[in-house]
């Protein structure tokens, strides 16, 4: 799955990970997101940071209600939320943030990764 | 000592109790007294309790000091006075002393020399030319005190009488002195003879001291007594010399009584001869001096008469003498009293000196408490202004910190909104670049994504290179003249395809009114109006949301006209954080997206066109989305207006 209220961005990863074989569920709006989110649903979430309504970390707070190991890279600008999130939740590791621009490419490294 | 101190104590205390319930009635108008003082005219600044009560301790303290040196001065006083006391009185009784012997001496020396007549040959022999060289010669060795010498016949007729000249003597030789007891004691007892006052033919009162001439005719017989010979001294010049025996400073006087209580010498003549407890001087001493001193004075006296040594003090009129007495005896025979009195003036004088210390130092105490009492209170004063201030700047850089912290969130709001608007664009493009390779057969929609992404990041670029050129002035309009109404109605034209476009229902409302001619930058109005359209579309409902442009012109007929343009929409409304700095650079909230520089560069621009522009939400309560209107005015050209539709007014200015 992945979120971004960006809908150029969402639609150029959604194919990129279409051609390399993955099922990809894309949203521009996080609320929509979490009402097709259930458990065991989704090998991977990619969540935008920045989004109105529901930001990233919210967005990950919810998932997380639903099912507890629900394996998420967010999919940011900055790095700077970092350190923000890593108080809330001090699991979350530095290679969990994917920093914009990302090549298509990259895309399956990143699931090979994870 | 202990009782004195405590009782020092307990009137300092009394002291202070009284100065504290002063000082706090007086800290009660403190403030305004204070304000009334050119030096804090504008300040008023009340001393804090810990200065009150220090204040308080120093008054206190000084206080006690005066107190107590006051008591100490006065106790000092006070023994300083009785060791001058003693002194004096010590004194009298060392003169007392030292005349009583001076006058014995004297006395026994005249003895002597009234002896040694007796036992002349000449005498004995009544050779009488002889007799009187001898007697003269006699007379001058204690002229100093005798009056005359007398030489008396076995029957009481004068044989000489030294210091006269040959006329006087034969009027006084031959005169019979029988009756005198100088002549009779002698004579019967064979043995000198110290008389009592008497008072002579000549009305002179006299002492007189004789001793019988007795012939020894053998051994065993008692002699034939052949006349006496007599020294007589005048009371007067034996006062007078003890007089001299004083020592002036002391201003004592000499007094002599005999054995009987007559009185032989006084500095009062009119004493002379009279009984010192008779009625004359006893009523004299009365009207001077009160009755229990007359009684002391009187046993003094009755003592003294007894032949003893002493001394007393007598109190008249606030002043105290003192009075020693010493007997006077001759040969071992007690003959007279001498009396010495002493006034305690060095004792008084020396009181006064002390009551002016004690005064000058209790002043000197008060004036050196006032200072420090002044000196603490400009202090306490001056460290409370000091705190002021240093609280004024300490809350100065309190808020000069706030701002710098601000401004630091800022700088990272506009980091993060910076990379994002740039980093958004740049991944699209990225991404679909990649894509059209895969999927040549996408090309159509995929170069749209790419054009549309490639603007974006121009537009970026414009808006960026915009503040820059505002920041340095370097902002250049071309101003043309023009309809504003014409360029908002193309503009909402091109809105309105765009929504429509994007499938979106969201409505724009503008009903052109008049022409609104003005000369200003056509692209940069497009600017900014464009800007303050996509704003309101960004933040109304994607449903059912309304947006409403209006016009309106304020002095139609004047010179100075303008035209208020209003953007109304129903959207989230401002938040109330941003609304302080809704104009300024960056002011976004990160989660409504953008670069928060586009009202920054709308004002700017409106500005310099010599408008205005601002912007406020539709519901004062911020919590109900009433959503919000930006407005913004621009002075018109003066030109006639032509009304285009029938005129219906809008005022919401």
């Amino acid at each position: 799955m992945i979120v971004d209220d960006e809908s150029d961005i969402i639609l150029s990863i959604k194919i990129g990970l279409e051609d390399n074989g993955f099922e990809v569920d894309a949203f521009s709006e996080p609320l929509l997101a979490l009402s097709h989110f259930k458990a065991n649903s989704h090998a991977l979430v990619i969540l935008d940071i920045k989004m109105p309504d529901m930001n990233g970390f919210e967005l990950y707070r919810e998932m997380r209600k639903i099912d507890e190991k629900i394996k998420v890279f967010f999919f940011t600008a900055t790095e700077i939320y970092y350190e923000d999130l890593k108080e809330i939740f001090p699991t979350i590791d530095k290679g969990q943030f994917i920093i914009k621009p990302l090549a298509i490419e990259d895309l399956e490294n990143f699931d090979l990764e994870a | 000592m202990l009782g004195y101190f405590s009782k020092v104590f307990e009137k300092s205390i009394q002291t202070s109790t009284t100065l504290y319930a002063t000082l706090k009635l007086m800290y009660k108008h403190l403030d305004i007294k204070l304000v009334n003082l050119p030096l804090f005219k504008n300040t008023a600044i009340p001393l804090s309790k810990t200065n009150f009560t220090m204040l308080i301790a120093i008054a206190a303290v000084a206080i006690l000091l005066s107190v107590f040196s006051y008591q100490y001065y006065t106790f000092t006083s006070a023994k300083i006075s009785d060791i001058a006391s003693h002194e004096v009185k010590t004194n009298a009784q060392i003169q007392v002393h030292d005349l009583s012997q001076i006058l014995s001496n004297k006395f026994e020396s005249i003895s002597a020399l009234l002896q040694t007549l007796a036992d002349s040959p000449a005498i004995h022999n009544n050779e009488y030319n002889r007799a009187s060289i001898v007697i003269n010669t006699r007379q001058q060795y204690s002229n100093q005190l005798t009056d005359f010498y007398m030489w008396l016949d076995k029957n009481g007729k004068m044989n000489w009488l030294s210091n006269i000249n040959q006329s006087a003597y034969q009027k006084y030789k031959g005169t019979d002195l029988s009756y005198r007891p100088y002549f009779s004691v002698p004579r019967d007892t064979h043995a000198a003879y110290y008389s009592s006052l008497i008072e002579s033919n000549d009305k002179i009162p006299r002492l007189y001291i004789s001793y019988p001439v007795i012939n020894m005719t053998g051994k065993g017989s008692p002699g034939i007594f052949t006349g006496v010979v007599v020294a007589s001294i005048r009371s007067i010049t034996l006062g007078n010399v003890l007089q001299h025996q004083l020592i002036p400073q002391f201003n004592s006087t000499v007094g002599l009584l005999d054995r009987k209580g007559t009185v032989l010498y006084s500095s009062t003549p009119s004493f002379i001869g009279n009984d010192v407890f008779g009625k004359d001087i006893q009523s004299m001493l009365s009207s001077l001096l009160p009755s229990e001193s007359i009684d002391s004075l009187n046993n003094l006296l009755r003592s003294s008469l007894q032949g003893s040594t002493g001394s007393g003090d007598i109190s008249a009129q606030g002043k105290t003498s003192t009075i020693s007495y010493e007997p006077v005896s001759i040969n071992g025979k007690y003959f007279l009293t001498l009396y010495i009195s002493a006034p305690h003036n060095l004792a008084s004088d020396v009181g006064l000196l002390i009551n002016q210390q004690k005064n000058f130092s209790t002043i000197i105490v008060i004036v050196i408490a006032a200072v420090a009492f002044g000196i603490a209170f400009l202090v306490f004063l001056w460290n409370k202004r000091l705190k002021v201030t240093v609280d004024k700047r300490t809350a100065e850089l309190k808020t000069a910190n706030e701002q710098l912290k601000i401004h630091d969130k800022m700088q990272k709001e506009f980091i993060n909104i910076a990379s994002h608007e740039i980093k958004t664009p740049t991944q699209a493009l990225l991404g679909y670049s990649e894509l059209l390779q895969r999927h040549p057969e996408k090309i159509e929609e995929i170069s749209q994504a790419i054009f549309r992404n490639a603007n974006r990041l121009q537009r970026l670029t414009n808006d960026i290179l915009d503040v820059t050129r505002i920041e340095s002035q370097t902002l250049k309009l071309r101003k043309e003249q023009f309809d504003l109404a014409d360029l908002i109605s193309s503009i909402v034209e091109d809105f309105k395809n765009d929504i429509q476009k994007k499938g979106s229902n969201i409505k724009l409302l503008y009903e052109p009114k008049d022409h609104l001619i003005l000369e200003a930058d056509k692209g940069r109005l497009t600017q900014v109006i464009s800007n303050l359209l996509s704003n309101a579309i960004k933040f109304s409902k994607k449903n059912g949301g309304k947006i409403s442009i209006a016009t309106t012109m304020q002095n139609s007929n004047d010179n100075d006209k303008k035209v208020f343009v209003s953007i109304k929409d129903d959207g989230t409304g401002i938040d109330p954080a941003i609304m302080p700095r809704l104009f300024t650079k960056f002011a976004t909230k990160s989660e409504a997206g953008g670069t928060g520089l586009g009202l920054f560069i709308s004002k700017s621009i409106i500005e310099a066109h010599g408008g205005r522009i601002w912007a406020e939400n539709n519901n004062s309560d911020a919590a109900e989305a009433g959503g919000a209107t930006f407005y913004f005015m621009l002075p018109l050209l003066p030109t006639t207006i032509t009304k285009i539709t029938s005129p219906t007014t809008h005022n919401f200015v």
